[in-house]
């Protein structure tokens, strides 16, 4: 399901540029022709990469974005791009494979596509915003959603104070045009947008999966019965295979139930001092929202220290306390039946043996406690306010050379303050290298799912506008190269980040750093000095809320665009906009899809 | 580990206009100098500080009751420098903290007019050499005075400085105090709250809050919004540039200082007449004029939304108080075009309520302009908007959601007031069933513009005396 998602982003990352810092003008209209010819591209982007340090060839690497339709493999993709009758791949990467070759043979062509396909890099995880739809179809949509318009300015005079009416006469409108035939279709949406959008689908897979895991456990179960029921009673071998998938699926079964309660148990606890308590305790909400604040600090105060602090003393002892009893319940069965005697004997008598009740009575004294403890320190800084603020002041801080742009960054933006904005940007992977790939992948599969089940109206988290975010790990896994399509600005972005989607980019970024590094070509933005990216706290807090910190890192590691395509140039809201009016002029004429249409026609 | 400085403790060295409106000094002029004489300059500048007349903060904006014990102020200045100013005066940016490429790349400048979406400049002044021309100023000089006092600026050499004067001596207000703008409409309203640093001259807090009821802290915004140095929306110190040769232990060059971005708008009164009289129809149809749909507001104020008689007089503080997203979502009081709606969307842009408010309280500015009219009778704004972040404030606010042709779901629309697309333009008036649109031409004309550094008053006395 993920491959999906991140086939449509690729990066072509071609070392070897002997070209200049500008894109000709004849390629570049070659570039835009042919990927408007194939019509399958939403954006293609192409910059320069400055060379590995060590590598043999140091002059610019050069790097083709290409975000693409869903279901279209990368082969696919670049077979229609080099075979293409313009010829504009071979123009600009022909150089790069087989030197002073102006008109490729057949066997030059599948040299170039074999080496782009050695140098393509599927995302290692992405965002797609509202782009699950296709080329053709962003276009047509957009194309009904401005004849309706032209449309309804002419029926407004007959139809101005009746909204059924005048919706009913916009979609019979529609239907009669034979240009939108097409969209008596409802609207093609990929599975988790369409079908599987509900929650109850969304709930339904980890539910069947879970009964299924039993339903197998059973049958594994009665397997051998249903042998010896058919054949009659087994001999010793047989007996013994009995006995052995007995045990094993009994012991599974009941490990699989353990599982299942504590992680129950676990969620339930998440929900209660989360959710329940907060709305119901004043103080407990307000000191869990400071906990959050203060691990979320910029700028360091005495009290986000403590609370730190205080984290690792208590909260990561608790946490690992309550997932070791949980380990420990869900394995128990496998250790009684390893060792029944040592578990008997040896374990047991050392537990407390507690009824029921007890228990219960314990968890309700622990939790009011929890919430006393939380009450008693709102209860404090409330008490002493000029402790308090003492407390909660921030201390001294220093970013250095913060809010600085290079020009050809600036120039960039300035260039597409019009339509779609884009961005490269280039970092290096911290530490051992494989280390911090391995928890980049993890952490941008995870996004990436919850981008391709969760958050599906086009906003990441609460951060709205993005077409295609992608990130990749380039050069053996030593490089972090970060490419987007967005609307908007690129400081407006950033924000969007930071109050949307700060534990998704933390966890996307956070394992990466800054080193020194020569501009690509002159003009361009180098490195003068390395940096990190900014401090965390328990791996996901702080980070990217480092406001000046983050942007400084994030402008720092931008990397001017050379070309820039972009299909259709509509922001996400006009593209959802557009679906919304095709359901609502040819589905059901119902209030709610009346309203939509009048909405669509107002501007 | 030290504390950072404290806003408490440091009113005395910031500019009284990032305190206060001056609302009790009617009459106003604005000055753009050019400096031709470094010397002399900076011996002017540190003759303007030894009148007194740069006012700080702590001197400012005080509860009546305290004024009555102590004598009032009738005159206040502040002072402003362009980048290229500073640099004139002999002020030099640190490598480790100079100041943000807005600041530096100047509003004039190719790339800022790109950048800020302004398709056709004919400036007489700016703060840097661009595509629109003019005058190349250093230094802005804004200068608020009770009516009928002299003004006790010292002389201005015109061998030290050029001068550009901004309109006569301006007073825009009606009989009852209320500042009122060429258009007619009241103007200054939705002023952010700088926490910690509340202007008094006005209503009490008390009475501030009874009037928002449960609204008031929608305009509550931490003081590194507008003032460098300190905690702003994001929990952050804001960034604080420094020159060479400051020595100061208590923080940098900027600390307490603020970044102003200044629009010089020319209004034509006559076009907007002709536009709400071509208009009136509409106004007779639903009881608000097509100007006020333009605008988003009331005249008088009151917001499009207000549900009680809009003839009855209302306190400031609750004439402000709305939101848009439960109320107007689709915009058929306060149309989603409307200036006001454009340039502080409350809480309609974001995902929810409380996250909109949050995410808008990122993009607000502390307006201190004022309207001013020439001997020839042209008049307009004199927009002046304090910010600590050029390029997450106003730079953001004019590109992003101003001069936006796809703001929200409009196609090809900017704002109807300060917009630069090419006339006539639609506008689009949302209402049951269907909303329509109106015809607009220009109401305005941008004459100048630039960036200045508002420093601190220390900072003042080393730009003037170092």
């Amino acid at each position: 399901m993920l491959e999906i998602v991140r086939q449509q982003m690729i990066c072509i990352v071609a070392p070897g540029w002997g070209g200049g810092a500008e894109i000709p003008k004849q390629l570049h209209d070659a570039l835009d022709a042919l990927l408007e010819d194939v019509a399958v591209v939403h954006f293609a982007s192409i910059g320069l990469l400055p060379a590995l340090a060590g590598a043999p060839n140091q002059q610019p690497v050069l790097v083709l974005e290409l975000a693409v339709e869903e279901g279209l493999r990368p082969y696919d993709l670049l077979y229609r791009l080099v075979y293409h009758p313009d010829g504009a791949m071979w123009t600009l990467f022909g150089a790069m494979v087989a030197p002073h070759v102006a008109v490729p043979t057949a066997k030059d062509k599948e040299q170039l596509l074999n080496q782009l396909m050695s140098w393509h890099s599927i995302a290692a995880g992405g965002f797609v915003g509202a782009r699950d739809r296709s080329v053709r179809q962003i276009k047509m949509e957009s194309d009904l959603l401005d004849q309706t318009r032209i449309e309804a300015r002419k029926l407004k005079p007959k139809y101005s104070n009746d909204r059924t009416a005048f919706a009913l006469a916009l979609a019979r409108w529609a239907y009669a045009n034979p240009r939108f035939e097409w969209a008596v279709k409802p609207a093609p949406r990929s599975y988790w947008r369409g079908k599987g959008a509900s929650i109850g689908a969304k709930l339904a897979y980890p539910v069947a999966a879970i009964v299924l895991w039993f339903v197998v456990l059973g049958i594994v179960w009665a397997l051998p019965r249903a042998y010896n029921w058919f054949f009659g009673e087994p001999g010793h071998v047989g007996r013994a295979i009995e006995d052995a998938v007995t045990k094993t699926s009994e012991c599974l079964l009941t490990m699989s139930w353990h599982g299942l309660l504590a992680f129950a148990l676990i969620a339930f606890l998440v929900w209660l001092f989360l959710v329940p308590l907060p709305a119901q305790f004043v103080s407990w909400r307000r000191w869990l929202n400071s906990v959050q604040q203060e691990l979320d600090r910029p700028t360091q105060t005495l009290s986000s220290l403590a609370t730190y602090a205080g984290g690792w003393l208590i909260g990561v002892p608790l946490l690992l306390a309550v997932a070791a009893c949980a380990l420990a319940y869900t394995v128990a069965p496998l250790a009684y039946a390893v060792a029944p005697d040592y578990m008997i004997n040896v374990v047991e008598p050392k537990l407390p043996k507690l009824t029921g009740l007890q228990i219960v009575g314990i968890a309700v004294v622990a939790i009011a406690a929890v919430l006393c403890i939380g009450a008693l320190f709102y209860r404090l800084n409330r008490r002493f306010k000029k402790l308090s603020e003492q407390f909660f002041h921030p201390l001294e801080d220093d970013v250095p050379r913060a809010q600085q742009i290079h020009p050809s960054i600036e120039r960039c933006e300035a260039d597409l303050v019009d339509g779609t904005q884009h961005m490269f940007s280039l970092t290096e992977l911290r530490g051992p290298p494989w280390w911090s790939a391995w928890c980049i992948r993890a952490a941008l599969r995870i996004v990436t799912f919850a981008g391709r089940v969760f958050f599906t109206q086009g906003w990441l988290g609460n951060a709205p506008g993005i077409h295609f975010g992608h990130w990749h790990i380039i050069d053996n896994g030593r490089r972090f190269l970060f490419c987007s399509n967005y609307d908007g600005n690129f400081g407006g972005y950033l924000d969007d980040f930071i109050n949307g989607a700060a534990v998704g980019t933390t966890l996307a970024w956070r394992w990466t750093e800054l080193r020194p590094r020569a501009p690509a070509l002159p003009e361009q933005p180098g490195i003068a000095k390395p940096r990190s990216f900014p401090p965390t706290r328990f791996v996901v807090f702080r980070g990217v809320k480092c406001e000046l910190r983050f942007k400084s890192y994030a402008r720092d590691s931008m990397l001017p665009h050379l070309y820039h395509f972009d299909a259709c140039n509509r922001t996400v809201d006009q593209i959802n906009l557009a679906t919304g009016l095709r359901d609502a002029l040819f589905g059901e004429r119902n209030e709610k899809n009346d309203d939509l249409i009048m909405r669509v026609i107002e501007t | 580990m030290r504390h950072a400085p404290s806003l408490s403790e440091q009113s005395h060295d910031i500019q009284g206009m990032l305190k206060s409106g001056f609302g009790s000094l009617t009459t106003s002029r604005f000055r753009l100098l050019t400096i031709l004489d470094e010397r002399l300059a900076k011996a002017w500048l540190a003759q303007l500080l030894d009148t007194g007349l740069v006012a700080s903060a702590e001197q400012v904006g005080k509860p009546k009751q305290e004024k009555q014990q102590k004598e009032p102020l009738d005159a206040v200045v502040a002072i402003g420098f362009t980048y290229s100013g500073l640099t004139k005066l002999g002020c030099r940016e640190t490598s480790e903290h100079p100041f943000p490429t807005p600041f530096r790349s100047g509003m004039g400048s190719e790339l800022r007019a790109k950048l800020l979406r302004d398709e056709y400049r004919q400036w007489t002044w700016t703060d840097r050499e661009g595509p629109g021309g003019g005058e190349v100023v250093h230094i802005l000089l804004a200068e608020w005075k009770a009516r009928g006092v002299a003004s006790r600026l010292p002389a201005i050499d015109p061998h030290v400085f050029s001068v550009i004067e901004v309109g006569e001596d301006s007073d825009f207000f009606d009989g009852d105090g209320k500042l009122r703008e060429p258009f007619g409409f009241r103007d200054g309203l939705a002023q952010p709250v700088i926490r910690g640093l509340r202007d008094q001259d006005g209503e009490s807090l008390k009475q501030a809050r009874e009037g928002a009821r449960d609204l008031y802290d929608d305009r509550v915004v931490e003081p590194g919004e507008f003032i460098l140095g300190y905690r702003n929306e994001y929990d952050e110190l804001t960034f604080c540039p420094n020159v060479e040769g400051w020595t100061s232990a208590s923080g940098r060059f900027t600390l307490n200082g603020s970044y102003l971005a200044v629009r010089q708008f020319e209004q034509d009164v006559a076009a907007f007449e002709a536009f709400e009289a071509a208009n009136a129809d509409f106004a007779a149809a639903n009881g608000v004029s097509a100007g006020e749909k333009l605008m988003g507001r009331r005249k008088n104020g009151l917001p499009l939304s207000w549900k009680g008689d809009p003839a009855v007089p209302v306190s400031d503080s609750a004439a402000d108080a709305f939101r848009y997203r439960v109320e107007d979502a689709d915009g058929f009081m306060c149309p989603k075009g409307a200036h006001v709606r454009r340039s502080n969307p409350r809480d309609s842009l974001g995902i929810d309520v409380q996250s909109s408010i949050k995410s808008s309280k990122l993009h607000r500015l502390l307006r201190r302009g004022r309207p001013y009219r020439e001997k020839s009778g042209r008049q307009g704004i004199f927009f002046i908007a304090c910010n600590a972040d050029l390029e997450r404030q106003f730079e953001f606010i004019h590109q992003r959601w101003l001069q936006n042709r796809r703001f929200g779901a409009l196609e090809s629309q900017d704002d109807p007031i300060v917009g630069s697309q090419q006339c006539p333009k639609a506008f689009t008036i949302p209402d049951q069933p269907s909303g329509g649109e109106v015809s607009l031409q220009h109401f305005t004309q941008t004459l100048g513009g630039g960036y200045f550094f508002l420093p601190g008053i220390t900072a003042l006395n080393f730009i003037a005396r170092a």
